[in-house]
């Protein structure tokens, strides 16, 4: 401890210097515990009810780079600077039912924290050529064959992005306008190459956006009500009712508003997701209602006017109207209950077309459109 | 590295514009994207803030995406801005020279104050831990670091830099000793020191009146010793380090319960809306 030559008891916090202890060192410290520790038994976590009924949206960053080349490295800042993106593997683990029972979705968690048991082997794996997620699909050739694939060299460790490049990491002022998604346009294109151009041009960066995709995106979202991210820490809600080459229309809730607003002004963008898609289509209930109907009324049609010329004949219109009534009793619901059921399923439905998403990142545009089934 | 630390609000940023202006190498951006205007407003000049503002540590350095690492002996040159929390967990590889502000507790509660109010409205679930709290918290932490690691380091308080800057800047490049700094550092520093601005005095408010659970003014009295003594350019007495120690023995347990409930709610937002 840095102690002042006039007060061996006080502590001076001005223009210290490094410090050099006389004494050894207390190794012993850190030594193995005299009693090990246990670990007890106690839950740490529990899923409520209702959690379980849920589906789980797990996010894991990726390491994106292997074991750099020998030789002397420059010094690289750029690697720090904040980012408003990340890039990872995003899973989502569905709710229990009865195709997925809650042992498989035990499984996908335990499979999905695998990485975090074995770090080292994640470390020293081969940099993928695509990204999982997140990422544009880029015009890469056709899958190789197996004899081509041995022929090709290991691929080579990716390109840094573009932050990377200490030029790059000039400050950035959010209220200057970036660069338009357009101007990725401008990059060359990677070359549509054979098998054998694959061999002598390195592997397109993963960063690399067609623009084709870019507008593809927001042409896709073009009718749908969106949830916008602006630069500058804005949000905006609302329909997206057109797209132009640098701007777009919205049509703002709840004001009303119509907004023609830059794409460069946008960060993220969102379509916002329909409900899930409810597991009963009413099918069953229709048809089981429809049979109970078209028995149960004839019988009980029969058994009033049994009922009406013979009302002392008891073993004749009683068993029919009974019939009758059961039929009706339940068949009428079922009907009422499956044409809601149908309804809303229906009208997910038609909701549950595509979920396309674009965001733009520091150095370009991302975008990828989602299926549902 | 030259390493800039601090509270928020406490004049990081100033210390690292200086730095900047001077001509030291600086890690990290004045205006980082995502900050938005708002709070440009609140700090005109720039934060100077990187990914190391956490630390220089196993978890920042290999950078965890890249793989770049920054070694000792390539950065001592650099300055870098990190934050109490961050300078605790730092390699002392890495503290080459160690530059701590401290500013007065009050007016730190109102500046942050003024900076939450630019900020949207926070979630109103997640717990937040008092400004006042916070100061004493991360200050105690920063004492106790440099009495336990030893490496070089001044602390100076935001008040004594406004109040003389071309003194106290003179001083601590003197202490610096860094090539950009040229063969006579008071000159650098009387070319930087106009850059130093004092903040609108912040609104009176009388925040004794409504003290954090936990808190007695008998605490609020020991910070404001803390505070004198680094203002007064005193080291600190042996009875004043005892009443500290003591006085974070009695605060530990709202501290604590602070980072649980910040926890539990990280995982109830992660895991579902109800965990029991």
């Amino acid at each position: 401890m840095h102690m002042p030559l006039g007060d061996p008891t006080a502590l001076d916090l001005r223009f210290r210097e490094r410090d050099f202890l006389s004494d050894g060192p207390p190794v012993d410290a850190f030594g193995p515990p005299a009693i090990a520790s246990r670990i007890e038994d106690d839950e740490i976590a529990v899923f409520s009810a209702q959690a379980r009924e849920e589906a789980l949206l797990l996010f894991f960053q990726t390491t994106q780079f292997g074991i750099p080349a020998p030789g002397p490295s420059s010094l690289d800042l750029a690697s720090w600077s904040l980012r408003p993106t990340t890039f990872g593997v995003l899973a989502s683990v569905p709710a229990p039912s009865v195709r997925t029972p809650s042992q498989a979705r035990r499984t996908w968690l335990v499979a999905a924290c695998m990485p975090f048991l074995w770090p080292l082997a994640a470390e020293a794996a081969e940099p993928s050529q695509s990204p999982p997620i997140q990422r544009p699909r880029d015009e890469t050739p056709p899958a190789a064959t197996q004899g081509e694939s041995e022929a090709t060299p290991p691929p080579s460790p990716p390109e840094l992005p573009a932050e990377s490049n200490p030029s790059a990491a000039s400050p950035v002022d959010p209220a200057v306008t970036e660069a338009p998604p357009e101007a990725s346009s401008a990059a060359p294109k990677p070359p549509r190459a054979n098998a054998s151009a694959t061999k002598a041009s390195p592997p397109a960066s993963p960063f690399d956006v067609d623009p084709r995709v870019v507008d593809a995106a927001w042409e896709g979202v073009v009718g749908l009500q969106v949830d916008l991210q602006l630069k500058g820490g804005l949000a905006r809600q609302g329909k997206l009712t057109a797209v132009q080459r640098e701007t777009f229309t919205l049509i703002e809730s709840p004001t009303g508003r119509v907004l023609v607003m830059s794409k460069a002004s946008v960060d993220s963008l969102r379509v916002r997701m329909p409900p899930p898609i409810p597991t009963s289509t009413g099918t069953g209930l229709l048809a089981g209602g429809g049979v109970m109907l078209s028995i149960a009324t004839p019988v009980f049609i029969t058994g009033a006017v049994f009922l009406g010329i013979c009302p002392s004949c008891i073993e004749l219109h009683v068993p029919m109207l009974m019939t009758g009534i059961v039929g009706l009793a339940g068949g009428i619901p079922m009907l009422i209950y499956g044409t809601r059921r149908r309804r809303a399923y229906a009208k997910v439905v038609e909701q549950y077309q595509l979920v396309p998403h674009v965001a733009w990142t520091r150095n370009e545009w991302t975008g990828g459109v989602r299926f549902r089934f | 590295m030259i390493v800039v630390t601090g509270t928020k609000r406490s004049g990081t940023s100033l210390w690292m514009h200086l730095l900047s202006e001077s001509g030291v190498p600086c890690i990290g951006e004045r205006f980082p994207s995502g900050w938005g205007d708002r709070l440009g407003v609140a700090n005109p000049d720039g934060y100077y803030e990187s990914e190391l503002i956490a630390g220089i540590y196993h978890r920042t350095n290999p950078h965890p995406l890249t793989g770049a690492y920054l070694a000792p002996q390539q950065t001592r040159g650099h300055a870098v801005k990190v934050f109490i929390p961050g300078l605790v967990r730092t390699d002392v590889a890495f503290l080459d020279r160690c530059i701590a502000t401290v500013r007065g507790w009050r007016d730190y509660v109102a500046s942050r104050e003024r900076v939450l109010a630019l900020q949207p409205p926070p979630d109103p679930t997640v717990p937040v831990l008092p400004p006042v709290l916070e100061w004493w918290s991360q200050n105690f932490a920063l004492v106790r670091d440099f009495a336990i690691r030893g490496y070089p380091g001044h602390v100076v308080s935001y008040e004594s830099l406004v109040r003389d800057p071309a003194r106290v800047i003179a001083d601590v490049f003197r202490w610096l000793d860094h090539p950009s700094l040229g063969p006579d550092p008071a000159t650098a520093a009387q070319r930087v020191a106009g850059l130093v601005r004092t903040d609108p005095p912040p609104a009176a408010r009388n925040l004794e009146s409504a003290l954090p659970e936990g808190l007695r003014p008998s605490h609020l009295e020991l910070f404001d010793a803390l505070h004198h003594a680094i203002d007064s350019e005193q080291p600190l007495s042996g009875t004043l380090v005892r009443a500290l120690n003591q006085a974070e023995t009695e605060l530990r347990s709202v501290l604590l319960e602070h980072h649980a409930n910040l926890n539990a709610h990280a995982v109830s937002d992660l895991l579902g809306p109800r965990l029991s």
